[in-house]
């Protein structure tokens, strides 16, 4: 075997490639003309090559489309602004940063902010004119949002919760480190945004690969995500991921990771080359062996990508297409050595836990559950107003998980009492036990308003769904049972629809796919059970399952396995 | 009609500033025409030589608009005539005046149209919806099957266009998701059926419309209006915004009212019943009283609803009010010019007769009260781009004074006025707002709020004539997001290039106050390298706050740019009023 320890960007225009590959190629190094373009005092909205080059700073173009039609009728364009995602590794913020964070949301966006499936935080509805006064407010909170979007590194998750294994402490930095070593090095976004003196301009050759020396000029195909999950829990889905790291622990130590490789969720309605997959395991390596193997498992996906067609052009793909064992291979020579054989482990949840827990430390973690991220005042409670109240008071970290939920970290025991009588007097329950088992259990996207890729309801309209589902699930006895249940208003899978036991995909305005059977603790895909059902259509539909469910199920069998077992859907297990 | 746009163009463009005498010498020798032609025989033949296919797609995805072009480009290469329009961009009033129109139009979701569609969609789907009894069209959809709703847009534009009377060319033609071979067929069909243009031009001269406005053109005054029926209302202005304004289109059809950009149209109304209603209730007096109102007897009620102005009371009359009920201090307050200027600038004379009480006859106070005069909005349409239309930009007036809402009288008439009922309305030629003769001269536009109204005239004008560039309009609002009015628009008209630039100002986006010139005087050495270069410059807009400050600003540039004195400044645009190269009109 020859080594190839670093094989450089290419740094070539691909042939035939598509329209962003040469936006990339012309914008030096994600500069484009952004600066002048967000000055334009004409429109709400920037050019085509500008939406995408800016996704790399962590942000994306919407546009209201409650008022889509109005305004247009009113001859104005469209409400257009746009969503500020953050770069947090792990998830973790402290309460002085959680403080200006709320400022933001309230100065510029549209008073709310939202925790994603991905351990991030983003603002919605920022206007053009103030992007950048955002931006600078979110460095002066030492955030930033580089690489929050576009064709790179997303952010590294790491499971969150501190009580879950004595070996968290150990794992959780290398989020962070993973993050550092694989962040793109333009430093177009300091120049944009923060007024930093511009750098090196565009240059031929060898000085280019200084400038990114992993990504190149290039970038990736598309987008890349890394979650790093400690077993038995699966609370990161660590099999939707283009590398899934599980932390292996041997007498009581952080042994290394098993790695897999290829998951992705997201497909195209009508393009039959496009579907879900889970991650691959393909071996193991230590901790000290960790960055490089994800170096180097990230440069093969710049090298062999599909940077023709978009749709395609996901890692799990370019897989697919090479063969996981030449992928192997390759990983192999480019490392010099080769990976160990996958260690035992296992997983029993994607679910996350709620309520308080205590560490050795004698600090203790409240797991908090947010209604699809989503942080704000309203009719029913103050969240919004409670959380900004503890975070001035200092009393806790924050902690953003996987399943858009919180956790309020290292609380002082004499501080419990304070933290629960501010969170009772702005009308919220610290604990998540009244809720059923399929609203503790269920995630839902964005969606409609602001995504523009959205052709249905989910944020909005999951919790009313579910009031109506709970019916059902009283009928038969089923209230606390641990269900898990996602919806997205399109299938590019930001809420993982398609790993739901129950899984609603949005295909028109109040019509749904209806997809059963994935397993509960994340290693099983759901498959398509009923198309284009309406809310009537699926009440009854479910209702029918639940009570076959209450009557025929064996022990603690879960609804998905249950459903493969009495044949209403075939098994998806990867092979 | 029979003429084609360029020919009415021609024709109206022959016509245009003609007085009232000479254009009833041109009708007259028009008339002389038809005769001759007037036997069957000699009527010259509307051949397919003249046939034009507009082809309109309404797409979400693309698809449609890549059929379309193909169809274009298949019909052009025969040598036929076509022109290609997305719908957002059609007006779907045109459809009148088509001869053949080929429709590609997609649905989504659940038998929605595509939202550039929806317009269209619902022009046609309207009761009020026009005849086509000459149109030609055919259809293709462009769905998806898996879909209940398949095809549902194009299915029901296809019916309707039949039962408004126009001819199916071809069977519609539905496409599912690989619609590739189907619409290369359907592309092949509609190319079969379209001839190549000649060179030919008939006009039916008997069916010439122009005949009929020519005559009837100097007619409408204020005394005897034509009745304009309102075609469209919309409030410009998005929820949020501290005011409403609104985009009126009202119909000219045969009225032979031919109006030129920077014109401006008087429209007469009544006052607000409840008003009247009020002041009676307030006075005691009977509605049926008889009083000499405009010459004539009538009753009270009929005189102050229809008659007479109630909402602005002048310090003239407050005077003769006064004297009339023998109110000192009142007599006092009113002979002081600074006493009572802001409250006479909000009273309406429900205030005045509430504040003030006396003892008043009927006669007496419709003889206090000024004849109610039309109102005049400057005209936004363009008559070349707008043929037989009119369109004005009204801010509603609306405010709270004395703990009562005072709602301004015209605005609000306007405002209630329904799609279908009639405004009376006559021409007021505006001989000193005019583009300048010379297409290719400059013209710098300054406009806030209402007042960039005769703006879009001026720039839908040039845009239909082929005019592009050496434009530059300044525009000032409250809010970039609910106040920009027509900004789609205008970023249409930058777009294609008939504007050339804009500078906007939103006074209220941010802590300190933006007003227009304030971008005027930041631009100040490209304002003045276009003055130099011969640039008309236009100020529309309120007379005591913005067109002041312009003036000022202009003022400043001159001196600053080219070494004058401010004296010498104003010297400078003195004269460049003179020459009619800076023209305002303010109110």
């Amino acid at each position: 075997m020859t080594a190839r320890i670093n094989p450089k960007p290419r740094n070539e225009l691909a042939a035939n490639g598509s329209a962003v590959e040469h936006i990339k190629d012309r914008s030096n190094y994600l500069r484009g003309n952004l600066a002048d373009d967000f000055r334009n005092p004409l429109t709400g909205a920037i050019s085509e090559d500008h939406v995408q080059l800016v996704k790399f700073h962590g942000s994306y173009m919407q546009d209201d489309r409650d008022v889509r039609l109005q305004r247009q009728e009113k001859k104005l364009e469209p409400a257009y602004s746009f969503m500020i995602r953050l770069r947090v590794a792990g998830g973790d913020l402290t309460a002085e940063q959680w403080v200006k964070l709320d400022d933001i949301s309230n100065q510029f966006g549209n008073g709310t902010s939202r925790i994603t499936t991905r351990q991030a935080l983003q603002f919605h509805g920022i206007i053009k004119f103030d992007l950048k006064n955002t931006i600078q407010a979110m460095d002066a909170a030492l955030l930033d949002s580089i690489a929050g979007c576009g064709d790179v590194n997303r952010n590294v998750m790491c499971t969150p919760d501190p009580t879950l294994s004595n070996l968290h402490a150990q794992v959780f930095p290398w989020a962070q480190k993973i993050s550092d070593h694989l962040l793109p090095r333009s430093r177009a976004y300091h120049e944009i945004w923060l007024d930093e003196a511009e750098g090196k301009m565009l240059v031929a050759g060898g000085e280019a690969e200084e400038i990114e020396p992993l990504y190149g000029k290039h970038y990736l195909p598309r987008k890349f995500k890394i979650a790093i999950a400690i077993p038995p829990f699966n609370d990161m889905d660590v099999y939707a991921n283009d590398i899934g790291l599980i932390a292996v622990e041997e007498d009581g130590k952080l042994a290394g990771f098993n790695v897999a490789v290829g998951g992705g969720l997201g497909f195209t309605f009508g393009r039959d080359d496009t579907y879900p997959r889970l991650a691959s395991e393909i071996g193991f390596c230590t901790p000290e062996e960790l960055l490089g193997v994800c170096f180097h498992i990230v440069a093969i996906q710049r090298d062999y990508g599909n940077r023709q067609d978009r749709k395609l052009s996901r890692f799990k793909y370019t897989i697919d297409r090479c063969g996981l064992e030449w992928f192997k291979q390759e990983l192999n020579t480019r490392l010099g050595f080769v990976l160990g054989e996958v260690r035992p482990f296992k997983f029993i949840t994607t679910g996350d836990r709620f309520g308080w827990r205590s560490t050795t430390d004698g600090l203790w973690h409240l797991g908090l559950r947010l209604e699809y991220g989503r942080v704000l005042d309203n009719e029913t409670h103050r969240l919004k107003s409670a959380l900004r109240r503890i975070a001035e008071q200092n009393l806790s970290g924050f902690r953003m998980t996987g399943n858009q939920n919180l956790i309020l970290t290292g609380v002082r025991e004499e501080h419990i009492d304070t933290l629960e009588s501010i969170l009772q007097a702005h009308g919220y329950a610290a604990d998540a036990s009244h809720l059923s088992g399929l609203r503790r259990n269920s995630i839902a996207c964005v969606a409609l308003n602001t995504c523009p890729q959205a052709m249905a309801e989910a944020e909005r309209y999951l919790p009313d769904l579910i009031s109506k589902l709970e019916v059902s699930l009283d009928k038969y006895g089923l209230r606390h049972d641990d269900i898990k249940i996602r919806m997205t208003g399109c299938p590019n899978g930001c809420g993982r629809s398609v790993l739901g036991e129950i899984g609603l995909i949005g295909k028109s305005p109040g019509r749904y796919h209806l997809y059963l059977g994935a397993s509960f603790n994340g290693n099983r895909l759901n498959t398509l059970y009923r198309e284009n059902l309406d809310e009537t259509a699926i009440l009854n539909t479910l209702d029918a399952l639940f009570a076959a469910y209450a009557a025929q199920r064996r022990d603690a069998e879960t609804f998905g396995d249950f459903v493969i077992r009495q044949g209403y859907v075939s098994n998806q297990q990867a092979s | 009609m029979l003429l084609s746009p360029q020919q009415f163009q021609q024709v109206s463009g022959a016509v245009r500033g003609l007085s009232p005498a000479q254009l009833a010498w041109v009708s007259g020798y028009l008339s002389g025409l038809t005769h001759q032609f007037d036997t069957p025989d000699l009527l010259p033949v509307t051949a397919s030589g003249t046939l034009k296919t507009t082809i309109l797609y309404g797409s979400q995805t693309g698809n449609g608009k890549k059929i379309a072009e193909q169809l274009l480009a298949r019909l052009q290469a025969q040598g036929a005539g076509a022109v290609l329009v997305n719908l957002k961009d059609y007006r779907p009033q045109q459809l009148k005046q088509e001869q053949r129109v080929v429709l590609v139009i997609s649905t989504h979701g659940n038998g929605e149209p595509p939202d550039d569609a929806r317009a269209f969609c619902n022009f046609l789907q309207a009761e009020r919806a026009p005849r086509l009894d000459t149109l030609e069209y055919a259809v293709l959809a462009l769905g998806d099957s898996s879909y209940e709703e398949f095809c549902q847009t194009g299915l029901l534009l296809d019916q309707r266009l039949a039962e408004l009377g126009a001819t199916r060319l071809l069977e519609r033609v539905d496409c599912d998701v690989d619609f590739a071979s189907t619409a290369t067929q359907w592309q092949q069909q509609v190319a079969a059926k379209t001839p190549a243009t000649h060179t030919g031009n008939s006009i039916h001269f008997n069916l010439n419309p122009l005949v009929k406005q020519v005559i009837q053109a100097s007619e409408y005054t204020a005394e005897n209006p034509f009745r304009a029926e309102l075609l469209n209302s919309i409030v410009l202005t998005d929820t949020g915004s501290d005011k409403e304004v609104l985009h009126l289109e009202l119909s000219l059809e045969g009225s032979g009212i031919a109006y030129q950009p920077g014109d401006i149209l008087a429209v007469a109304f009544d006052n607000d019943p409840a008003l009247v209603d009020e002041i009676l209730q307030l006075t005691g007096l009977s509605g049926n009283t008889p009083v000499q109102s405009n010459g004539t007897t009538t009753d009270l009620y009929s005189a102050l609803r229809h008659q007479r102005e109630l909402t602005g009371v002048t310090r003239r009359q407050l005077t003769s009010y006064a004297h009339l009920i023998n109110h000192p201090e009142l007599q006092t307050a009113a002979a002081d010019k600074n006493a009572m200027q802001d409250w006479l600038y909000a009273a309406d004379w429900l205030d005045v007769l509430r504040e003030f009480s006396g003892k008043l006859s009927a006669q007496q106070l419709v003889d206090l009260l000024r004849p109610l005069q039309p109102r005049q909005y400057s005209i936004a349409s363009s008559p070349t781009a707008h043929p037989d239309e009119v369109h004005l930009l009204v801010k509603r007036v609306e405010y709270t004074f004395q703990t009562r809402q005072h709602c301004g009288a015209a605005s609000n008439w306007l405002a209630r006025l329904q799609a279908g009922e009639t405004a009376s309305v006559h021409l007021k030629p505006n001989p000193h707002f005019k583009l300048p003769t010379d297409p290719q001269s400059k013209i710098i536009m300054i406009g806030a709020g209402t007042g960039v109204a005769p703006f879009r005239s001026f720039l839908f004008e040039r845009e239909a004539q082929g005019i592009r560039g050496n434009s530059w309009l300044f525009f000032g609002e409250q809010h970039f997001r609910t106040d920009f009015l027509y900004q789609a628009e205008w970023q249409q008209l930058l777009g294609n290039g008939t504007l050339e630039r804009m500078s906007v100002a939103f006074s209220r986006d941010q802590a300190e106050k933006i007003y227009v010139q304030q971008r005027l005087r930041e631009e100040g050495a490209s304002v003045w390298q276009w003055l130099q270069e011969g640039a008309h410059v236009y100020v529309c807009g309120d007379m005591n706050r913005m067109a002041k400050d312009v003036q000022q600003a202009l003022v400043d540039i001159v001196a600053t740019h080219s070494g004058r004195t401010a004296q010498e400044a104003v010297e400078w645009l003195e004269q460049l009023l003179a020459e009619r190269r800076y023209q305002r009109d303010v109110y």
